[in-house]
């Protein structure tokens, strides 16, 4: 037997001196704890955000490429160039896909990191062990919580950088709208934000019920809750601005109105004259009634010029729109960061 | 020397008292016997010992040091540190044994690692195994290496021996015994199977109901308790507190407790009396308790 093995082939660590040591319950002790327990989650973790990283740099490349090719701005349609951008597995829809997965990394931040650092703990009766140490139970929680925030915070910056330059380049070489839809979601350094936040709620979720599966699915109806209720409420975080636009439009952003703006509402009610004054119901179906008399004729609306009304918000005020969503991101952490203060200061173990 | 001291200790779950004004003390240097029915209270005095869960009222000293659960610092100081290992031994069923001693030596500011080690030669535990495929005997052995490693001046044991096979749980007992009579901790045991105990605990403490109603040397307590059968008699034929009386016909039985020793084999005309085991005397005391709370539970 090897001289590095004790009688019972116990390997002989090197910290470990024979007798009584002192100086255990150190920050880097906690560390090797927390890597011991959590290494599967912060490797695939680690893996998976490295590697959508990765992905993302790389079609920013392809796409600046071709924006280069293009003299800087959206490539003319059936440009030879910008082919690669269109069709099934083309450059724009690997890019939807890949921010989809920026989108859902902070819920598996909660789902696999969050949830199981006190869930975990609880349903193997661990806590007991774990706080029966030298460890006080709050420099336990808070240590292990800034570790994995910490590395969470880490992969979620890489990946809201990524994301925003992507998200630029497409804006270039597609005319991608960055006011709606995963484009708006994805930017502003949101992804980490909310991964912070749903590390967050996933231990809050944990420690409130004890016990990982039902855990899980209340921060999965929580993450799909808080999607739609962005989605729903984000166009009016402020009053939107008012507009006149030309009937026919078809441009996203239509003239004067500035680039990348979010339609709250168009083509409804008053119709207006080019000089922006209101026309008359009269007066428009006197001038394009159809042959009924009822429905109006659109080629003759375009042709006199007449304007709609566009409610919108515009596109400078992106940065705004995604400071709000980040404020509230970071106070439902900070309400999930309450929580679990104040379930630990609640959770009395018995050993029975 | 006192190891543990509990004054009026009170625990309180809602409207379930789980210890009831508790106070005894428990000599230093050797096992103690914490026996009791289930729900008895011995989980959560223990739990209170180890400064896991707050006490509703009263103190709990250890060492003569007053232990608080809002602070959980363990101290480093070895003669008030205490351990403690619940009924299910809990241990990372992801971690190797040797990770267990790794987190053990991480996690203490006391640790000593040789001892810890030894521990686990004893009994041969594969270090590289991982403890979700232990057997519960090895997984005790383990999770009993994490707590001596600790150095504990007070081991508080939770029913270790439950699940454990008769071979696995002799060894353990004569490991314990060795192991405090070479580093002089005070090991508590808790257990409700008092079979458990024979040959192993030098002092009992009998809860019953969140209270204490027997506490002392157990050679001492079973030298003081005799069983007397004689005559049908309304009151035994010597002075002592009786414990229990029981009448069977023509015939009846007292179990007395004698401050000044033992009796001889003949103490009356038509009684005998004999010495009882330490099964019998924890089912007397556990029994004579339960009828006073029976028949007040009957009244309300």
């Amino acid at each position: 037997m090897s001289s590095a093995l004790t009688q019972a082939g116990l390997p002989a660590t090197p910290a470990a001196s024979p007798g009584r040591n002192h100086g255990g319950a150190r920050l880097a002790d906690l560390a090797w704890l927390t890597w011991r327990q959590h290494r599967a989650a912060i490797i695939a973790g680690l893996v998976l955000a490295a590697v959508v990283t990765a992905g993302l740099l790389y079609l920013a490349a392809r796409i600046t490429t071709i924006n280069t090719e293009c003299g800087n701005t959206e490539c003319p349609t059936g440009a030879a160039a910008a082919a690669p951008l269109f069709g099934p597995f083309g450059l724009a829809g690997l890019s939807g896909d890949l921010a989809l997965a920026v989108m859902l990394m902070p819920l598996l931040a909660g789902v696999f990191l969050g949830v199981p650092l006190l869930a975990r703990e609880h349903e193997q009766r661990t806590l007991l062990l774990a706080w029966s140490q030298d460890i006080t139970p709050q420099r336990w929680l808070w240590t292990k919580l800034a570790i994995l925030g910490g590395l969470t915070a880490a992969a979620g910056a890489a990946m809201s950088a990524a994301v925003a330059h992507l998200a630029h380049v497409a804006s270039i070489a597609t005319g991608l709208d960055l006011f709606s839809g995963l484009a708006f979601l994805v930017t502003g350094w949101l992804p980490l934000v909310q991964s912070l936040a749903w590390l967050a709620v996933g231990v809050a979720l944990g420690a409130a019920y004890r016990r990982t599966l039902p855990a899980i699915f209340t921060t999965l109806a929580g993450y799909a809750a808080a999607y739609y209720l962005v989605q729903w409420l984000y166009p009016t975080f402020r009053a939107p601005l008012t507009g006149l636009v030309p009937i026919g439009n078809n441009q996203s952003s239509p003239p004067g109105l500035g680039s990348n703006i979010l339609v709250i509402q168009s083509g409804s009610g008053t119709i207006y004259d080019a000089a922006g004054h209101p026309v008359s119901p009269a007066t428009i179906v006197s001038l394009c009634s159809s042959g009924s008399g009822k429905l109006l004729s659109a080629p003759c609306l375009v042709q006199h010029h007449f304007m709609s009304l566009l409610r919108y918000q515009p596109g400078s005020r992106i940065p705004e729109f995604h400071l709000i969503l980040a404020g509230g991101y970071l106070a439902l952490g900070a309400v999930a960061v309450g929580v679990v203060w104040l379930l630990a200061r609640r959770t009395s173990l018995s050993a029975g | 020397m006192i190891a543990l001291e509990a004054r009026e200790l009170t625990k309180r779950y809602g409207s379930v008292t789980a210890l009831n004004e508790c106070s005894f003390q428990l000599p230093a240097h050797g096992i103690i016997a914490l026996v009791g029915a289930n729900g008895a209270g011995k989980s959560t005095l223990m739990s209170i010992a180890a400064g896991l869960l707050p006490a509703t009222s009263g103190e709990i000293f250890v060492g003569g040091r007053r232990v608080d659960a809002r602070h959980k610092n363990r101290p480093a100081d070895t003669a008030h540190r205490v351990a403690i290992l619940g009924q299910d031994k809990p241990l990372y069923r992801e971690f190797s044994v040797a990770d267990m001693l790794t987190f053990g030596r991480r996690t203490n500011r006391v640790w000593d690692e040789q001892r810890a080690r030894s521990w686990l030669d004893r009994f041969e535990i594969p270090p590289g195994r991982r403890c979700g495929k232990l057997s519960g005997g090895q997984r005790a052995q383990v999770a009993l290496a994490v707590a001596i490693g600790g150095c504990p001046a007070v081991l508080l044991l939770d029913e270790p021996l439950a699940n454990l096979d008769p071979v696995a749980r002799s060894e353990v007992t004569g490991e314990l015994m060795a192991e405090v009579a070479e580093s002089g901790m005070t090991v508590i045991l808790s257990t409700h199977i008092v079979a458990e105990l024979a040959g192993v605990g030098e002092h009992l403490l009998l809860l019953a109901a969140g209270r204490p109603v027997l506490a002392g040397n157990i050679e001492d307590l079973l030298a003081s308790h005799v069983r007397l059968t004689g005559p049908h008699a309304d009151l035994p034929p010597c002075p002592g507190e009786v414990v229990q009386a029981h009448h069977n016909g023509r015939q009846s039985t007292f179990i007395i407790r004698r401050p000044d020793g033992p009796l001889p084999a003949t103490v009356a005309p038509g009684w005998s009396s004999a010495p009882i085991t330490l099964e019998e005397l924890t089912l007397t005391y556990l029994k004579s308790s339960a009828k006073p709370r029976r028949a007040l539970e009957a009244a309300a």
